[in-house]
């Protein structure tokens, strides 16, 4: 990625991130855990978002490969949630892409990168609030139900980010990013 | 490593009765039905007009027993929750009640994409996306079985030279260095190179070069 592809999005930038998008359902499926553990997905989901975020320097590469990401998902039928499924990925994407343009370093820490990833996963809260709110439910429930479902979420987010900031030092080390 | 194949192909039924922007539109409006119903009579009547739209599109078994195992689980958490704050007797149907609205406020849009063939669905959306956003969209999903032959050569390669990538060498923390190592950087980095290729392809045949994209005629 040179400083040159830094005034926009070249289209090798672009085709990276759709990559990236493609390897989020790749690995979902290659490794297909039978844990039946709500938000296991998240593992990959913030690897590849958070490495979509440190290789592209766009202000937007996590949200355009997470909604790339949610939009394949949606054309090959995966997943329970319909067209409401993209959120799933579109969120953290947003939210990585706003902790990465305060923090530009954090796919290189460990730290940041951790933090980045809690925030970014913890966005799954808000979607199932959305969606309880929306049908009606009482909201000391829906707060209970929303954390039950994003606690398993933020911990498995947490433990994908791990494996950015040695993947990203080998790219660097191998040329392939700056 | 699993040998799952991608769902990569036609879904088994190819002609739909609406034109698919339409039918996700009646999708979306059941939605919304479905988020507005308060009572079990609307409740009822949104998994009626549901049901007519499942018999028409006829999404399959498989379809239906996913969305079960859906209902199944939202239903013992959602019931379970009520049924802790408002005891057994005023817990439980409400509890029921939402479980049902969720899953019918998902129903829809999960039939929909599962019966609407790939190709009609991504010309749909080349008419609300940016042309570069619909080629990279395509793209991908053109290389997600190359992409995914790649990770398993890789992969059984490294196996032969003895990494400790495998689903039972995983369950030992310390092995998760190869695995980032061996599996995941040559990866990437093979990744890159592809990106690169189609790229240089794509601007060799003058992609970008008028802001008025052209197709080849479709299905």
């Amino acid at each position: 990625m040179t400083a040159q592809r830094k005034a926009g999005l070249s289209l090798h930038d672009a085709l990276f991130l759709g990559f990236c998008g493609v390897c989020i359902l790749i690995a979902k499926m290659a490794f297909h855990w039978k844990l039946h553990i709500p938000g296991h997905s998240m593992f990959f989901i913030m690897f590849f978002l958070l490495l979509a975020k440190g290789c592209v320097p766009n202000r937007f590469a996590a949200t355009f490969t997470g909604g790339l990401s949610g939009m394949m998902a949606l054309l090959m039928g995966m997943g329970s949630g319909g067209p409401i499924h993209l959120l799933k990925y579109l969120i953290p994407g947003l939210v990585l892409d706003g902790f990465g343009n305060l923090f530009p370093s954090c796919t290189w820490r460990y730290v940041p990168c951790l933090a980045a990833a809690a925030t970014a996963s913890f966005s799954k809260f808000f979607g199932n609030a959305a969606v309880d709110w929306l049908v009606g439910m009482e909201l000391a429930i829906l707060l209970q139900h929303a954390l039950l479902q994003s606690l398993s979420a933020v911990a498995f987010g947490m433990l994908g980010s791990l494996l950015v900031p040695p993947v990203m030092h080998r790219l660097k080390a191998h040329g392939i990013i700056p | 490593m699993t040998n799952h194949t991608i769902p990569f192909s036609e879904p088994r039924i190819r002609r739909i009765p609406l034109p698919p922007g339409l039918l996700l539109l009646l999708c979306l409006g059941l939605s919304i039905s479905a988020f507005a119903a308060r009572t079990f009579l609307l409740v009822a009547c949104v998994a009626g007009a549901e049901l007519l739209l499942a018999l028409v599109l006829r999404p399959g078994i498989r379809f239906s027993l996913r969305l079960l195992r859906f209902f199944a689980v939202q239903s013992l958490i959602i019931a379970s929750l009520y049924v802790l704050r408002f005891g057994l007797e005023q817990g439980l149907l409400p509890g029921l009640r939402i479980s049902c609205q969720i899953v019918l406020a998902f129903a829809p849009g999960m039939m929909a994409l599962t019966s609407i063939p790939h190709s009609q669905l991504t010309r749909t959306l080349h008419r609300i996306m940016p042309a570069k956003a619909a080629f990279v969209l395509a793209t991908s999903l053109r290389f997600i079985p190359l992409l995914q032959k790649e990770l398993r050569s890789i992969y059984e390669a490294q196996l032969l030279r003895g990494a400790r990538i495998s689903p039972k060498d995983l369950r030992h923390l310390g092995n998760w260095k190869d695995f980032v190592h061996c599996l995941l950087v040559p990866f990437i980095v093979q990744i890159f190179k592809m990106t690169g290729e189609i790229a240089l392809a794509a601007h060799i045949r003058n992609f970008d070069a008028s802001s008025k994209r052209t197709f080849w005629p479709g299905d």
